[in-house]
């Protein structure tokens, strides 16, 4: 069986698209629990390091085992039980995120286009998509994802622009007025979103020149990071902090209320087109890393005949939801998030680093 | 018939001419387009035969194959020597120097004599000799070399292939004088025997391609090649899509522009059409004008049918998308306007813009094939009076035969034919998309659309680059034409063996000794 092959670049645009289109959407420094309010944009710098140290720790580990997946290489560390039991992890984040997506993206086109339509529809259809784009491969996934990256880049940047002259500056003031704390605990939801970088787990053995996969992670990491950043600056500069950390989709607000001209009245469209594009992308991705890595766990010849069920798995999961205050509580507040993400990737990490070391001391050791 | 063709398969020639010449007809069922034409030669009043198709043969080479015969070996004939009248020395005389033809072959199985036979050539059949010459009298009416009708340009060659192969090649050496152009030749077909002419550009085209189109052209077994199209079918990558995955071409500067790119260009004879392998989905949206036009124009124009191209399968759908679902989107004004027009009519907007697309293809393939005396007829009366009296009449409202007219505009902008017919059909499942789902489903059908694309292969190379997979240096002969000066490097995966085009290569500028000081003040 050949290994269908990525290039670097696809991976970067693919880290970059599933890590920019579902914060962006909610932008959790601001409706998260930590309540930084107008410094929201200090907890996005914190929260892009600690993304940096996520991105590198997973990519840097794919990079010693350049032909591994994560699930493989966690069994080499750890040996077959404890490396499958370990792996788990991983694999139950790959689908809890996808399904999170699509729910997301389906109240999205709920709340901003299609108010009637039910919302298994639109998920259904969406997962649709998802499935012909798995079962084509990554390296179609990948071609897709070359040439979304640059529609969805300009979508954004033409969505960023557009505020920009009705920014308020005021809005930012007073700086720090309470102190680091809450920017702090602000920036921990961003940092969990970062367990989204679990999927480099996932692609790296695919991809063209693993030895690279460091640093094209953190061109990704800081992409992503600098629109998420912008786009947190242009929701508190137009609606004030408070108004921002209430509106179930700050930026979409933010743009329905933008008249450039007589004419052109509902940009927004743009924001969502773009939304659509990457959460496709996004939710085709985490939802292969998830079959891909079953696939290793039970070691199987394809992933291609575990694609139906996962996707049925992920439909229900993302229809557990009641509404999308659940989903927002659930993505949302530091508490759930904090363990259900943050501190399973953490884990997964240490463990494996851990055993990395040990094992290479321990070679050199009988040297 | 394959029990017949193996039987003609195993016949030799044998000694008695007569023989020959009754088993020849006697497999050839009589036809009356055969000519045998026999004579005597030398002392011994040898018999000899020439048999040729009549209407394939060039009628001045046969006439002087038989003089020189007949003058060579004629009883009177003073330098005929009288051990040269045995039928093996006439036979050996003449393949080696009596016959001024330039191309003469022995030949001794029929099925070669009748391969020959066919093409033109014609047949020298000796009595007492188990073996014939095959003399090269090849000549056939040729449509003259013309402009081809559905690839006009503006500025450019005027010269299209035509119908013979050894005329279409004459066209590509004339035009590409290396001897790196190598161009093998094969036969396809069981029944036709299509000859099939391979072309490329040694050390340029990638081995593997190559071999890849050797490959798969001689894996095709097919009784018949009657057009490029059969080819095209059963070498391209997958028939699972409506689009052409080999692009095809009449015209001589595109076949050169292609073979120059690394790609391989397929000739068959009996057609004018040249297919291409490898193609893109973005070289089907080039016009030769492009290139010839200064480059803001030619840069211009191309953007220009990209937009078309979009425009013309995903501008009813969104037409409909928006109307239905989601007015908000249309200023109040517009909205207003189109929703007076559509006062009394009884459709909904998905079935007015089907009904009127349906009507607009039927318009466009009768066009196609009414005679020209009655087309432009026929055009006035669907465009101009049935649209005026469908919209009279409130069956269909006047936004939708715009956005139906514009669409089959849109339609006709892009070059290549073949990709037209594609986007008709995506065009249809993008308005039932639209009509369902809204905008969403035309966002859908988007993704899919691109999904699609993404997976097809042209002999392996992917069929939306340099958009996806992403090679920005292919970007200067892509959404736009770079200045020749900018062009410096052929394309990236077709032209990796040898991609660079040109060394040396700077835009011109003023020369600093002009003086002109004079003028100037």
């Amino acid at each position: 069986m050949t290994v269908e092959k990525i290039a670097n670049r696809q991976l970067l645009f693919i880290l970059f698209i599933t890590r920019t289109v579902m914060p962006m959407s909610m932008l959790p420094v601001l409706a998260g629990g930590g309540n930084a309010m107008q410094d929201a944009w200090i907890s996005m710098l914190i929260a892009t390091g600690g993304n940096i140290i996520l991105a590198a720790a997973i990519a840097g580990l794919g990079t010693k085992f350049p032909r591994l997946s994560i699930v493989e290489y966690s069994q080499r560390l750890l040996g077959g039980v404890a490396g499958r039991l370990v792996s788990l992890l991983p694999i139950t984040v790959y689908f809890t995120v996808s399904a999170m997506e699509m729910r997301m993206y389906a109240e999205i086109i709920n709340t901003a286009f299609l108010p009637r339509t039910p919302l298994i529809a639109i998920i259904g259809i969406t997962m649709i998509l998802a499935t012909v784009g798995i079962i084509s491969g990554i390296e179609v996934l990948g071609r897709t994802a070359d040439f979304f990256a640059l529609w969805i880049a300009i979508f954004l940047i033409i969505s960023l622009l557009l505020p920009l002259p009705e920014i308020c500056i005021e809005n930012f003031q007073p700086v720090l007025a309470r102190g680091l704390e809450p920017v702090i605990s602000s920036a921990l939801i961003p940092i969990a979103i970062g367990a989204q970088y679990l999927s480099i787990g996932m692609l790296l053995p695919h991809v063209m020149t693993p030895a690279r996969g460091v640093s094209t992670a953190l061109t990704a990491v800081i992409m992503s990071m600098t629109f998420t950043f912008l786009s947190t600056l242009v929701v508190i500069g137009k609606m004030s902090p408070f108004e921002g950390s209430q509106a179930t989709f700050p930026l979409l607000t933010v743009f329905r209320t933008i008249e450039t001209s007589e004419f052109l009245q509902r940009l927004e469209i743009l924001l969502v087109l773009g939304w659509g594009l990457g959460i496709f992308i996004s939710a085709s991705i985490f939802l292969y890393c998830g079959v891909s890595a079953l696939s290793h766990w039970f070691k199987t010849e394809s992933y291609r005949p575990l694609v139906l069920p996962a996707v049925v798995i992920v439909v229900i999961i993302s229809m557990l939801f009641e509404d999308i205050f659940q989903l927002r509580t659930f993505a949302l507040t530091p508490e759930i998030s904090v363990p259900l993400f943050l501190l399973p990737t953490i884990f997964v990490l240490a463990v494996l680093w851990g055993a990395y070391l040990i094992r290479k001391l321990l070679s050199r050791w009988s040297d | 018939m394959s029990q017949r063709t193996e039987h003609i398969d195993r016949q030799v020639l044998s000694n008695n001419l007569q023989q020959n010449l009754e088993q020849i007809e006697n497999l050839l069922g009589n036809s009356y387009d055969l000519v045998i034409r026999s004579f005597a030669v030398g002392g011994n009043n040898l018999q000899v035969a020439v048999l040729f198709i009549s209407g394939l043969e060039n009628n001045e080479a046969v006439e002087n194959i038989i003089s020189d015969l007949t003058i060579k070996f004629s009883p009177t004939s003073t330098d005929l020597k009288a051990d040269s009248t045995s039928p093996s020395q006439i036979f050996q005389e003449t393949q080696q120097k009596i016959i001024r033809n330039q191309e003469l072959e022995p030949v001794d199985n029929l099925s070669l004599l009748f391969d020959q036979l066919f093409l033109g050539d014609t047949i020298l059949l000796i009595d007492g000799i188990n073996r014939g010459i095959i003399c090269n009298t090849k000549q056939w009416e040729l449509r003259s070399l013309e402009e081809p009708e559905a690839e006009r340009v503006i500025r450019g060659p005027r010269d299209g292939f035509i119908e013979a192969l050894p005329v279409n090649t004459s066209l590509l050496r004339r035009r590409i004088r290396t001897p790196n152009l190598w161009i093998e030749s094969l036969e396809i077909g069981t029944v036709t025997k299509t000859k099939v002419a391979i072309a490329y550009i040694k050390g340029l085209a990638q081995e593997g391609l190559v071999n890849e189109v050797r490959t798969r052209l001689q894996e095709i077994e097919i009784d018949n090649v009657i057009e490029s199209g059969v080819l095209e079918e059963m070498i391209e990558d997958t028939f699972f899509t409506p689009f052409p995955l080999m692009h095809r071409s009449e015209r001589t500067d595109i076949a050169m522009s292609e073979i120059l790119e690394g790609r391989v260009a397929i000739l068959t004879d009996g057609t004018p059409f040249v297919l291409f392998a490898p193609t893109r989905l973005h070289d089907m949206l080039q016009g030769p004008d492009d290139y010839y036009e200064k480059f803001p124009v030619g840069s211009f124009i191309r953007l220009g049918r990209m937009l078309a191209f979009v425009l013309a399968i995903f501008l009813p759908a969104i037409y409909i998308a928006t109307v239905n679902f989601h007015t908000e989107l249309i200023p109040s004004t517009l909205l207003l306007g189109i929703t007076a027009a559509r006062q009394g009519v009884p459709f909904p907007v998905a079935m007015e813009v089907i009904l009127m697309e349906i009507v607009f293809e039927m318009l466009r393939e009768a066009g196609l094939r009414l005679p020209g005396m009655i087309g432009p007829a026929i055009s006035i009366v669907g465009a101009l009076i049935l649209g005026e009296a469908a919209i009279q009449a409130n069956l269909v409202s006047p936004a939708v035969v715009i956005v139906v007219a514009a669409t089959g505009i849109a339609s006709f902008v892009a070059p290549s034919f073949e990709l037209n017919i594609a986007t008709r059909i995506i065009r249809f499942c993008m308005i039932i998309l639209g009509a369902t789902l809204g905008l969403f489903g035309v966002q859908f059908g988007f993704i899919l659309l691109t999904i699609h694309l993404c997976s097809l292969r042209s002999f392996g190379y992917p069929y939306l680059a340099p958009f996806a997979p992403l090679i920005i240096e292919d970007w200067k002969d892509s959404f736009i034409r770079a200045p020749w000066w900018w062009q410096k490097k052929r394309p990236h995966l077709e032209g990796g063996r040898d991609p660079v085009r040109t060394k040396r290569n700077k835009a011109q500028t003023p020369p600093s000794v002009l003086d002109d000081s004079d003028y100037d003040s």
